[in-house]
């Protein structure tokens, strides 16, 4: 071989050399970025990986964030790794303006002109899904009855900022949320009082529908007895309602399990209408028996069935009906076992909520015992309470010095006293009451009123889950089980709940309380609400509470909307009916002078536990139904969930 | 009486349920056996001709009256209070009565807070009959409802 030959031959072993060590193998390096979220909470941390090939050298990769000063190289620890390794990443601190994303990417080591795919990351806040309902009456020359369910997402960051939501509003008679997306909420607050009561004002801006509130702003006076739960009452003076304010937990409906319900609101004509019954669901299939008691007139143990939509983001979904009538409902998923109904008829509307039986509801007389109990009905202006033992369990011991006697009442029958203001018929403190009742295996009952309490005759009864809260769902220490009532006899019209008596310690009606109302004068019969927390005394049950007061009628005062409301009373065990109680009065005054102080003068208690209460107003010309519902913080150390030994969990 | 649509639901299937089994054997109205009397018991009414004295649009506490609106009407027997209930003389399409007016007002007599009160459901003014309240006394809103179109609906001349 000749020289010239020799370094062809060189140059070419040269060159196979080079390509076998791979010097032209940057060419070929590629990185794909295989693990990241596409969505994360402000300050929060994810891992993120990327895969290099062909990298002759295995040098990984360096990671980069824009925009700039959002994020950049420093949001990751480590900032470089090896092929597939991970790296934690930290989201901004803020929300990044425009499309609220970031970008990350990954470069190689060893040529640092070659970087990964893009991968966009939504930055957001924290939130929770609040589920809530209101019935009442719109301030307008008729009155009209209304109702509203709905979502509510609010921001977890401590702003307070309401990020969105969804509602049903339904007044029977013009004003009812577009069908079938309801109205959206775009933004809004939560300002909660730094004073430590749990109160609050919640705002909500629909602005796709100005006929809400003012103007498609809606405001609701609030107040939480623990982070999950509050009471609420419309309080921007278009409207006056009372309801119910619950941490979401579940946006799926149950695709299996059974269910009792009551509802209420106004029908066609504008009368009071209530239902109650029971239902199963299966799959997406639903099956059950209805009351219903629209004006006076009522059925019973009527049976239906029907389809449930898909629930959206919100948990809100339709259910659909094989009726000849045309009847529209919607429902909002909270819990498990909690699910709001609303009406969305545009002739009628109705609001109320389904509670689950339990895994294994096989109810029977005996699973009613010494209970509480409290109805009304805002059309029809009248509320009851009371408290009730059971032939099922309630058996009076007495003893002497010689032998224990013990009263067993027959099989089926319950006797106690009760309170009671119709305001166009009786009002009656610490009546007796007597009667019979009947609970079968499927939670579907009846009690049966002795004459003597009024007007009041029979009631549905509609038994839940008897580890179930339903005052507060999402507070399983504050007692559980009972059942939900309809009034359903031709005198009354209205809604209940049925809670066993676990606890009538005075002592342990002691603590903070959330605590409201509905109701109604003699003179009008227009609806007032209030709401607020107080301070019950353990040494002298002085109860000490501040809130607001929503008359937008003008029926207690000169027509206010008032944050300034404080109530004050103290609480008078009924020595001959322990477990009851009379505060009379309940001064309620404005400690900013928004209205001139009045009293409700006879007012009635009535303890479950120490954690739950009913109460109402039995003065001659003005009633109110409502409930006191305590702060689980401040239960005194000694209330444990004490049970009657008569009472069957 | 004429069946009305309940308001709430009611997944009802009245005839064309074939799912459930119904618990226990109720009549359709009526619970057999209540003890309790009718509250507004429309066997007792009367229907009484007279002379409007008075309108009352609106009671004030100190008025001690039923709440709501109310006619005075001079009868034959002496004048009687007509409680009208708290949408009577509102809205579009409400009752219309003047002072002088002849009137027949249907309804029953009860005694309320120490009061002879005419609970009353029907009015007849001017050839028009006006419906107040339903026949177990509950009080019905003015007509019309928007969105109602049934001729039937509540409030409307009969």
């Amino acid at each position: 071989m000749n020289r010239r030959n020799l370094l062809i031959v060189l140059v070419a072993l040269c060159a196979l050399v080079n390509a076998a060590c791979g010097g032209n193998s940057s060419s070929t390096l590629a990185i794909i970025i295989t693990t990241a979220p596409t969505s994360m909470v402000v300050g929060s941390t994810a891992n993120v990986a990327a895969t290099v090939t062909d990298d002759p050298k295995n040098g990984g990769v360096t990671w980069n964030c824009t925009p700039t000063p959002f994020c950049d190289a420093a949001s990751f620890n480590p900032g470089q790794t090896a092929s597939g390794a991970n790296s934690t990443f930290t989201a901004p601190s803020t929300v990044p303006p425009g499309s609220a994303q970031v970008t990350i990417t990954a470069t190689s080591v060893t040529d640092t002109s070659i970087s990964s795919n893009s991968v966009n990351i939504t930055i957001g806040v924290a939130s929770n899904n609040f589920s809530f309902y209101v019935t009442g009456k719109e301030a307008n020359d008729v009155g009209d009855t209304y109702s509203i369910a709905g979502v509510v997402t609010i921001s977890a960051d401590g702003s307070g900022n309401v990020l969105g939501g969804i509602e049903d509003y339904n007044d029977g008679d013009g004003i009812t949320s577009p069908q079938p997306n309801g109205d959206s909420i775009t933004g809004g607050s939560l300002a909660l009082t730094d004073d430590g009561s749990g109160n609050g004002i919640l705002t909500l801006m629909i602005p796709g529908n100005t006929k809400l509130g003012v103007n498609g702003v809606e405001s609701f006076a609030v107040n939480f007895p623990n982070s999950s739960h509050a009471l609420i009452t419309q309080f921007d003076g278009t409207a006056t309602s009372s309801g119910s304010l619950d941490l979401q937990t579940l946006t799926t409906i149950p695709s299996s399990g059974s269910f009792s319900f009551v509802a209420s609101g106004a029908g066609v004509d504008g009368e009071p209408v209530a239902d109650g019954g029971i239902f199963t669901i299966t799959g997406s299939s639903i099956a059950g028996i209805v009351d219903v008691n629209d004006g006076g007139a009522f059925s019973r143990n009527t049976a239906f069935s029907g389809m449930l939509g898909i629930a959206d983001t919100f948990g809100r979904g339709t259910v659909t009906n094989n009726s000849a009538f045309p009847v529209s409902l919607n429902y909002y998923v909270v819990a498990p076992e909690v699910i709001r109904i609303i009406n969305v008829d545009k002739t009628d509307t109705a609001v109320g909520s389904a509670f689950g039986q339990g895994s294994n509801s096989n109810f029977s007389n005996d699973s009613i015992r010494q209970s509480v109990f409290s109805l009304e009905n805002n059309p029809s202006g009248y509320a009851a309470a009371g408290q009730f033992s059971t032939s099922a369990g309630a058996a009076a011991i007495r003893s002497n010095s010689n032998a224990i006697v013990r009263e067993i009442q027959p099989a089926n029958e319950f006797n106690g006293v009760g309170d009671l203001n119709e305001l166009d018929g009786a009002v009656l403190t610490a009546a007796p009451i007597t009667g019979t009742y009947n609970l079968a295996s499927n939670g579907y009952g009846t009690f049966n009123f002795d004459a003597g309490f009024g007007d009041v005759s029979t009631l549905g009864i509609y038994a839940v889950d008897p580890a179930l809260n339903i005052l507060d769902p999402n507070n399983p220490s504050a007692g559980g089980g009972g059942a939900v009532l309809a009034e359903m006899d031709g005198n009354l019209v209205g809604v209940g709940a049925l809670l066993p008596q676990t606890d009538i310690t005075v002592a342990h009606f002691a603590g903070f309380y959330a605590f409201g109302g509905q109701g109604q004068t003699f003179a009008g019969f227009k609806e007032f609400d209030f709401l607020g927390g107080a301070s019950v005394s353990e040494a002298n049950a002085a109860l000490a509470g501040t809130g607001f007061l929503s008359d937008p009628f003008a029926t207690l005062t000169a027509g206010v909307e008032s944050q300034t409301a404080t109530f004050t009373a103290t609480a008078s065990p009924d020595r001959a009916n322990p477990g009851r109680y009379t505060l009379n009065p309940v001064a309620v005054a404005s400690s900013a002078s928004d209205f001139a102080p009045f009293d409700f003068t006879t007012v009635t208690a009535y303890q479950a536990n120490g954690q739950q209460l009913f109460w109402l107003a039995v003065d001659p010309h003005t009633e109110f139904g409502g409930s006191l519902q305590q702060n689980p913080a401040s239960v005194p150390p000694d209330a444990k969930k004490a049970k009657l030994k008569n009472q069957k969990r | 009486m004429k069946s009305r649509f309940p308001a709430f639901g009611l997944f009802v299937v009245l005839a064309l349920c074939l799912f459930a089994t119904p618990a226990h054997a109720q009549t359709a109205e009526g619970t057999p056996g209540s003890a309790v009397s009718p509250k507004y018991d429309i066997t007792q009414e009367v229907t009484l001709a007279g002379t409007v004295s008075s309108v009352v649009k609106s009671t004030t506490p100190e008025m001690q009256m039923l709440g709501g609106s109310h006619l005075i009407v001079q009868t034959t027997s002496g004048k009687i209070d007509a409680s009208l209930g708290g949408y009577a003389v509102k809205a579009v399409g409400a009752l219309s009565v003047t002072p002088g007016q002849q009137v027949q007002v249907t309804g029953v007599m009860k005694t309320i807070r120490d009061q002879q009160v005419f609970v009353t459901r029907l009015v007849q003014v001017n050839g028009h009959v006006y419906k107040i309240r339903n026949e177990h006394g509950f009080v019905l809103a003015p007509e019309p409802r928007k969105g109602v179109t049934k001729p039937e609906a509540k409030g409307a001349q009969l």
